[in-house]
This record gives C-alpha cells, structure tokens and sequence, in this order.
C-alpha cells in the first residue's frame, strides 16, 4: 500500500526489536523463579506416586504452588516476544515472504500455549485441595505433565526452522554461529524423549526422568543463554548494517 | 510497496475495514451468548459448595452449552479484530516492526484463554447426570483459572499497540492518546485477575467486586473506542490514499 510512513522506525525501531530479544533472559529467569523456586516442581511430583502422595505435595504446598504458578504465568508471554525478535531476524535474511521466519514464530506460539494451559491445570490442582478427592488432584497433575510435554513438537518443529534459517545465512560470520544451530537441532533430537512420557511411570524417560525431566528441562534453559546473546548481537550487527 | 498488488485499493480497504468491524461483532456477540445465553453474570461463585455448583450447572445445562460454544464463536472474530489493529500498527512502525507482530499475538493468547475457560464450563454442562458434585467444583474451578490468570498476554497487546499509537507522529493522531491511556489503563486493572487463586470471597475472587465487575466490564467497554477511533483511522488512511493519487 502506498501510504507514507510516519515511522516510528530509525532510534526507537531497533529499541522496541532488542527490548524483545531481552524478555528471553528474563523469561528464563522468572520462569526458573516462579516454577522452580517458588512453586517447588524441581524435583517435580513423580509418575510412580500414589494418589495420597500427590494430593499429599498439592495440599502442603498450596500456596506456594499458586503463587509459583501465578508468578510463572505472568513471564509465559515473553517467550513469544522473544520468539518475534528472533522472526524479525530471520525475516532480514528470507525476504518478507520466507516461510522459516512464520514457521518459528507460530511454533513458538505453540510452545507458550501449552506451557500456559499447564500452569493453570496445576494451580487448580493446588487450589481447594482439601475439597477435592486424591484421584482428582491426581488427574489434574497427570494432566499438567501431558499437556506440558507430549506436544512437544511445536517447541521441535521452531527448533529446526531457526536452525535451518541461520545455518543457510551467507555472511562470512553468520548472524548465528554454526555450532549453536547444530546445537539447535541436537535438542531439538533430545525433546522427543518428552513424547514417550505417557508410556513410562518410572525409569528416564518418565516424566520425573533423568531424561525426560533433567535433561529436557535443563536444555530448554540453558539453549536460551547462547541463541539470546547471539540474537542481541545480530540486532546490534543489523543497526550497524543499517537494516 | 505498490508493486504486484492484484487487489484493487478499494478492495484491500473494504478487507481491512471488515477486520475492524469483527470487534463490534465479537465485543457484543460474546457478551450476549456468555452473559445471557451462557447465565454467565452473576457467575458461579468460588465460595459455592459442591451441590450449588452442581445446581448452576444441571439447572442451566442447555443454557451454558449453546452460550458457551456461542461464545468461542464469537470470540474467534477477536484475532480478526487483532490483525486489524496490527495493519494499522505497521503503517505507523513500518513493515519491519515488532510491536504489531507482539500485539498480534498477545490478541490470540487473549481468545485462546477465553475458548480454553468455555470449554471448561461446556463440558460441565455436558451430561450432568453422570458427574458429581465435586467433579463440578473441578470444571468450574479450572475454568475460572483459565480465564483469568492468564492475563497477561492481554496485558502486552494493551502495552504495544498503546505504546506504538503514542509515537504517532501526526498532528492529529490515528488513535487518540486518551484512548491509548485507557488501554494502559485496562492493562493495569487486569492485573487484580491475577490473584484470583488466592480468595474464595471479598472483591479479588474470581465473582468479587475488582475481579469480574470491575475487570469483564471495563474489557468489553475498552472495545468501543478502540474499534470506532480504529475504523476511523482507516477510513482517513483510504481517503488520503485516493487523494495522494488523484494529484499524480
């Protein structure tokens, strides 16, 4: 359309694309807050636990869990955020109609969407525990953890779109370092274990496991730390570029 | 940007001004299928027991059933409303900017929460013979959570489409600025819909006073002004367009 821009773009365009690319980190670091500090699901409620035990965790923790959920809740959001500067990166190097840069944000989409339903089937598992039968605290916890890890393929499928994109970058020094895309796609491998949870109550591919909770979990942190530095390096190369 | 364009300017306008037009149809065609169709105001209340809760459910089974997949319905046109506001947002951010595309989907984490608490409810509705009380309580919790602590990707579609209208540089802008601190506004206010999990009665639970009659109101009521001063905006868009082009 041929209407003038009355742009915001120029200062404040690169501002509001690395304030986006800063809600990784600190997606990451209220995330771990709310879920793992203060909700207290590291070590998370395990497969192989009774009824009694898991309207056991619900009910001492009650508050906890709510608020650690309520506060997890309110970071969810900025992975999408992050996942729209990352976009907003990779759409420089397809061109406005690549499709890899639509595939990732929508995945990401995805990922936060079902992270979100989760959190809130736990918080009603820790709200009113006392009113509710141990099968039905049960239920909602079995729930959260399927929800949370089988469609992992959403998190996968952003995973290999980003990758592929970066990897296919033609500078002399790639926007992205190759050994982070290979990275990329190595945890993208590793997630799959996720998929198999509903077929195991105990061992490392259940979803207390060594694999499926340990590994899975603590890659999906730790991968943020590289991509996000990098992605706050490539906003920075593209200013100078003058993109 | 005018290259390769196949629709005609009339065309891409009268799209775009059917975009905007899903927020009248989604603002009041979800406040009627939940408030009246749904019996969704009052709501239940967290401080019900088991059997009042089976008793809202079972009374208005076929009335929560239609309401709420009215609802989802209705409530899908809000992504619609949503890409609208983004286009106008990318005329002011240019074609490259983020802040449309994080408005865009803060606008779906909104319906998709709002479709997520429905299907709740339905299925509490959905064959209230075989279910018990306290798997009522269960459903009707659940939803409520659904609906209402997930506010904060609501929060930052306020926050970036407020944020972006404000730089609007124009003397007179395309958005209002009262408007954009209404929408700043509301973003605050939502923020009460996060304690919900944490009161059974008194004004932050779920029916209280801040949390459903201060927060559900003034959210519906935030459309109107942003959906007039949205189709006007277009219309002004569109008339300078035909004008700019009627000089070459």
């Amino acid at each position: 359309m041929n209407m003038k821009h009355t742009n915001v773009a120029g200062q404040n365009d690169h501002l509001f694309w690395k304030l986006c690319a800063w809600a990784g980190p600190l997606y990451v670091v209220g995330s771990l807050i709310g879920w793992a500090l203060v909700a207290g699901f590291v070590p998370p409620p395990r497969a192989d636990w009774s009824a009694d035990q898991v309207a056991q965790f619900f009910t001492d923790n009650s508050v906890r869990i709510r608020a650690g959920m309520v506060l997890t809740l309110l970071f969810q959001p900025l992975y999408v955020v992050w996942s729209v500067a990352i976009y907003r990166i990779m759409r420089t190097m397809e061109g406005k109609h690549g499709t890899l840069s639509m595939v990732q944000v929508l995945a990401s989409v995805l990922n936060w969407a079902i992270i979100m339903i989760a959190l809130v089937l736990w918080m009603t598992a820790a709200f009113r525990p006392e009113a509710r039968s141990p099968q039905d605290i049960m239920l909602l916890c079995d729930l959260g953890w399927m929800v949370i890890d089988v469609p992992i393929m959403g998190t996968v499928l952003q995973y290999v779109a980003l990758a592929t994109a970066f990897l296919l970058d033609k500078r002399v020094k790639p926007l992205l370092p190759s050994w982070v895309c290979w990275l990329t796609y190595a945890v993208a491998v590793l997630y799959i274990a996720d998929a198999i949870i509903p077929f195991f109550f105990s061992g490392p591919f259940s979803w207390h496991g060594l694999v499926s909770f340990w590994v899975v979990y603590s890659m999906y942190f730790v991968w943020m730390v590289p991509v996000s530095y990098y992605v706050l390096k490539a906003i920075d190369r593209l200013k100078s570029e003058g993109i | 940007m005018n290259d390769a364009l196949l629709l005609s300017s009339k065309h891409r306008y009268t799209l775009w001004r059917l975009c905007a037009w899903a927020g009248w149809v989604s603002m009041l065609g979800s406040l009627i299928a939940w408030a009246w169709v749904g019996g969704f105001v009052p709501p239940p209340r967290a401080d019900w027991t088991a059997s009042q809760v089976y008793q809202f459910y079972a009374g208005g089974s076929t009335g929560v059933r239609a309401g709420t997949v009215l609802t989802i319905c209705f409530v899908c046109l809000y992504w619609v409303w949503s890409v609208a506001i983004a286009r106008l947002m990318r005329t002011i951010e240019g074609p490259g900017g983020v802040m449309s595309t994080v408005q865009l989907v803060g606008g779906i984490s909104t319906a998709f929460i709002i479709i997520a608490a429905q299907i709740m409810w339905m299925t509490a509705a959905f064959r209230v013979e075989s279910r018990t009380p306290a798997e009522m309580v269960l459903l009707n919790d659940m939803g409520w959570m659904f609906m209402d602590t997930t506010f904060m990707g609501t929060v930052l579609q306020n926050c970036a489409m407020a944020v972006i209208f404000m730089l609007d540089k124009r003397k007179v802008p395309l958005i209002p600025s009262w408007v954009c601190w209404l929408t700043l506004a509301v973003a605050v206010i939502d923020f009460s819909a996060g304690l919900i999990p944490f009161f059974y009665a008194g004004p932050f639970a779920w029916h209280g006073l801040i949390s459903f009659w201060v927060v559900f109101p003034i959210f519906f009521a935030w459309m109107a002004p942003v959906t007039h001063y949205l189709l006007k905006a277009i219309r002004r868009l569109e008339s300078e367009e035909t004008h700019s082009s009627s000089l070459q």
